[in-house]
């Protein structure tokens, strides 16, 4: 082995150790103070970010993505693990999931370019209709299949069963956005697998909350007997829909003019847009995270400004990313996950061979490069928010049976959420578009002075 | 007015702050003593308009101890250092000295009066929140703020022995009051910590936590981290050390200088650090002083009227004692003369971090008074200090352009 690969060995094991004192102070403080109370978030704040960043930098070596090792790091630190973070605490961060959740929107898109789009648009018009549809009725089959293996469905008429897996095909077909942009960004990948999946998770965002509010029509009857046919549910869209993507466009066309004419202090800018303006959004019942992938769409396609607001985004987002990753690895339910794990891991690979299934005919539907044709199906494994938010929503309207769905979406979710980000990096890694990483870790900061 | 506005008035002031200093227009608009945002959250607060409540206030006190965290750090990684210059350990100790006698002065004078205004209380040296009270006090009145010195040096366009011999004694002074902070923190019972500790024990562990985070950030930054990482280190070890802190109920001022010191003395990065650190100093150090500000109620300050007459009074003292020693021992600033007296009256944010460690940590009248102190001291600071710095620097033949002048060549440009 060469000097320089035991110097970084030996720095990855001091690297190590310290976690390891930074893991014992977290636990002399947990045995030393109090517990709850909103102090404990400043603390837990500053080790998922410090062990995240350390835990990201040890794994890079086995090629385990940065946002996995969040993740795993998230889960040992949480509740259910070493409880080096409380409930509470999780609870006090859940503010900096909205501001991870913007910056990723805007980010989201700001990457997508109208010319790289349309060169792609065959592949994603095919895909769309496959990934969704498709699989949607193939995951709804599966969960029939499976149903012995779901004790929540035990007591359904089976008419009511049907309704229910219709929903769980809806939560099967969401994407994620933050893992994709995650691994993009730590990849800094650029080709035809990079560019096709990021257009179609975000686009896939908007066409999961169309599809959902049709199924929530399609199965109302299904579900609660008696009920009629309505299609409020669209109307009520189509206001949120349209509004959204009207108020994004005024943002995308704000924040440009901000970028040209003031471009100071864009960190401030952000903070205010994700911490204050998502939640006045919210209020005003308008879907903040369209309203923000059209505003970066805009500023990125409609002015000269993109590079730079995508610059900024990156910045903050180093920071911000670790945190909303770590904190969603210790929202973790892991005791749920090891109750629930057989029809999890079940439902998890159906969902993974139909995705790759429908993308191998989708490929071949659109003509694919070869790279796509072979990894596509790749960056669309991973789940995150938007499956829980659904599951959240079944479970406010159908608590009978919701709570078990809800339950069996967050043990699923957290299998995708493990391994999807895991499969799409060693597919950019093998198709030749991640970015070489050039390994600066031995170089000195500038302006380096010598030890007093 | 709820938490989104207030957590938007706070962005906003942050940004109107930092659009500020970044064009480095500071040096001639705003308060000498970089106090502006207490001002303004004063006006808002309950003595004023009344627009914030106590409840509102409580919602933003993580955010406000990470401002004084991040104050501290920077304050900890600059002690010692003037941009890249060292300051000569014979100002350092001249400055630590300063910045104690002053604390003790002050300190002393509000002990007995204090002692004197409740002679019923218990023995004098066991008399803990008389000791927290005027131990606070002195240490929030102890300082000589860099902001004001600099503010009159850059319109005067000072330069010479006696600004740099004030600039440095001004940087060298914060030392002993934010130490003495962690020990006057532990004098009543930390109510975050299960066990009961010596107070002497505390406090050394507070500067042990403190260093200790320095070194472990020394050492993450030095050995393979890449310069992107820079930031996440910084941050992420800094909101442990900050969070573990106010965890434990112990002085985040403290705990932050120490780590900040740490980092500074075994770090062969000190600049890059510094560097990657400063941008966020304006965002989070301009809503901590809004909240300082708005946090000011006098009607909690038992006998006020007492109180803040002998704090001034003990401060123009020890800053007299501190004018005469250094005009005894430095021959430069003998030629500045009698106006360094109220040139050294001139404290700030250091002050009014203090007192709103004071404030978070003591809620009610101890950690008010020891607020209200340290915004009066900044106001008399602010009447008098501009007028005797520029007198002063005059008087040495330092300042090369006045004022006026100035900014008529500036408006003629």
């Amino acid at each position: 082995m060469s000097s320089t690969g035991e110097s970084r060995k030996v720095n990855r094991g001091v690297e190590l150790l310290l976690l390891g004192i930074l893991v014992g102070l977290m636990v002399l403080a947990s045995t030393a103070t109090h517990e709850g109370g909103r102090s404990h978030a400043l603390a837990a704040l500053g080790f998922l970010l410090l062990a995240g960043t350390v835990v990201a930098n040890v794994l890079e070596r086995l090629g385990i993505p940065h946002l996995t090792a969040y993740l795993l790091t998230g889960m040992a630190a949480g509740p259910y693990a070493l409880h080096l973070v409380d409930h509470s605490a999780v609870q006090d961060l859940s503010p900096i999931n909205a501001l991870a959740l913007s910056l990723i929107s805007l980010a989201g898109g700001a990457e997508l370019r109208i010319s790289k789009l349309i060169s792609a648009a065959r592949s994603l018009l095919w895909a769309t209709l496959l990934q969704n549809v498709l699989v949607l009725l193939l995951m709804a089959g599966a969960f029939l299949a499976l149903r012995l293996l779901l004790p929540f469905t035990a007591d359904l008429p089976f008419t009511v069963v049907v309704g229910v897996a219709l929903l769980w095909g809806v939560v099967a077909i969401t994407r994620s956005p933050s893992a994709t942009l995650g691994v993009l960004s730590q990849t800094g990948a650029k080709g035809p697998l990079a560019t096709f999946t990021l257009a179609f998770v975000m686009a896939s965002d908007v066409v999961v909350v169309i599809v959902l509010a049709l199924v929530f029509t399609v199965t109302r009857p299904l579900l609660e007997p008696g009920a009629a046919f309505s299609l409020r549910a669209f109307r009520e869209l189509g206001h949120e829909v349209i509004g959204s993507i009207a108020l994004g466009s005024t943002l995308g066309l704000l924040l440009a003019a901000y970028l040209r004419f003031v471009g100071r202090q864009l960190v401030l800018v952000f903070v205010a847009l994700g911490l204050v303006m998502t939640q006045v959004l919210d209020y005003l019942r308008f879907d903040w995270l369209l309203i923000f992938i059209t505003a970066g769409f805009v500023v990125q396609n409609l002015s000269k400004q993109g590079d730079k607001f995508l610059e900024e985004i990156e910045r903050l987002g180093e920071i911000v990313y670790v945190i909303f990753f770590a904190t969603a690895g210790a929202h973790l339910d892991l005791p749920l996950l090891t109750q629930l794990w057989p029809a999890a891991l079940a439902l998890t690979l159906c969902r993974g061979g139909f995705t790759w299934f429908a993308a191998r005919i989708s490929s071949r539907l659109a003509n694919d490069p070869p790279t796509l044709r072979r990894w596509g199906w790749t960056g669309l494994v991973s789940q995150a928010g938007l499956a829980l938010g659904i599951a959240a929503k079944i479970q406010k309207e159908h608590p009978g049976y919701g709570t078990g769905f809800a339950a069996m979406a967050v043990a699923t979710v957290a299998l995708n959420e493990l391994v999807g980000p895991i499969l799409f990096k060693a597919a950019l890694d093998r198709s030749g578009e991640s970015a070489a990483q050039v390994d600066t870790e031995e170089s000195t900061p500038a302006g380096a002075e010598p030890a007093r | 007015m709820n938490a989104l506005w207030g957590m938007m008035g706070l962005i906003a002031a942050a940004f109107v702050g930092s659009v500020l200093v970044a064009r480095r227009s500071h040096a001639r608009h705003g308060l000498a003593s970089g106090s502006g945002p207490v001002l303004a959250g004063f006006l808002i607060g309950p003595t004023a308009l009344g627009l914030v409540t106590p409840g509102l206030l409580e919602v933003f006190n993580p955010l406000a101890q990470v401002g004084l965290g991040w104050l501290a750090l920077i304050l900890g990684l600059d002690y010692g250092w003037l941009d890249r210059r060292r300051i000569p350990t014979a100002r350092l100790i001249g400055g630590t000295l300063a910045g104690l006698l002053t604390m003790a002065v002050v300190g002393a004078a509000t002990f007995a009066l204090l002692r004197r205004l409740h002679p019923s209380g218990p023995i004098w040296w066991q008399d803990t929140t008389n000791w927290i009270v005027a131990g606070g006090i002195g240490a929030a009145c102890a300082e000589t703020t860099r902001h004001a010195v600099r503010w009159v040096a850059d319109r005067v366009k000072a330069s010479g022995p006696v600004t740099e011999l004030l600039l440095d004694v001004s940087d060298a002074d914060d030392l002993g009051p934010l130490l003495l902070c962690g020990a006057l923190f532990t004098l009543q019972p930390p109510a975050g910590l299960r066990w009961a500790t010596h107070p002497g024990v505390l406090w050394a562990g507070q500067i042990g936590l403190g260093v200790a985070i320095g070194l472990l950030t020394a050492l993450l930054v030095s050995r393979r981290f890449r310069s992107r990482s820079l930031w996440a280190v910084l941050f992420g070890t800094s909101m442990v050390a900050i969070g573990l802190a106010v965890r434990a109920d112990l002085s985040v001022l403290t705990v932050a200088f120490c780590m900040g010191l740490g980092l500074s003395v075994v770090s062969r990065h000190r600049q890059a650090i510094r560097a990657a650190v400063l941008p966020g100093e304006v965002p989070l150090r301009l809503p901590a002083l809004l909240l300082a500000g708005a946090r000011i109620d006098v009607a909690q300050v038992p006998f006020l009227a007492w109180v803040i007459p002998t704090v001034l009074g003990a401060r123009v003292l020890a800053k007299g004692l501190v004018a005469g020693c250094a005009a005894l021992v430095s021959p430069p600033l003998r030629r500045a003369g009698a106006p360094l007296l109220p040139g050294l009256m001139a404290c700030g944010p250091t002050s009014m971090s203090i007192g709103l460690a004071f404030a978070l940590r003591f809620p009610g009248p101890i950690g008010e008074t020891v607020l209200v102190s340290a915004a009066a001291a900044t106001v008399l600071g602010e009447l008098v200090a501009p007028a005797g710095l520029r007198a002063a620097l005059r008087r040495a033949g330092e300042a090369t352009a006045e004022p006026a002048a100035q900014a008529v060549v500036e408006v003629a440009a």
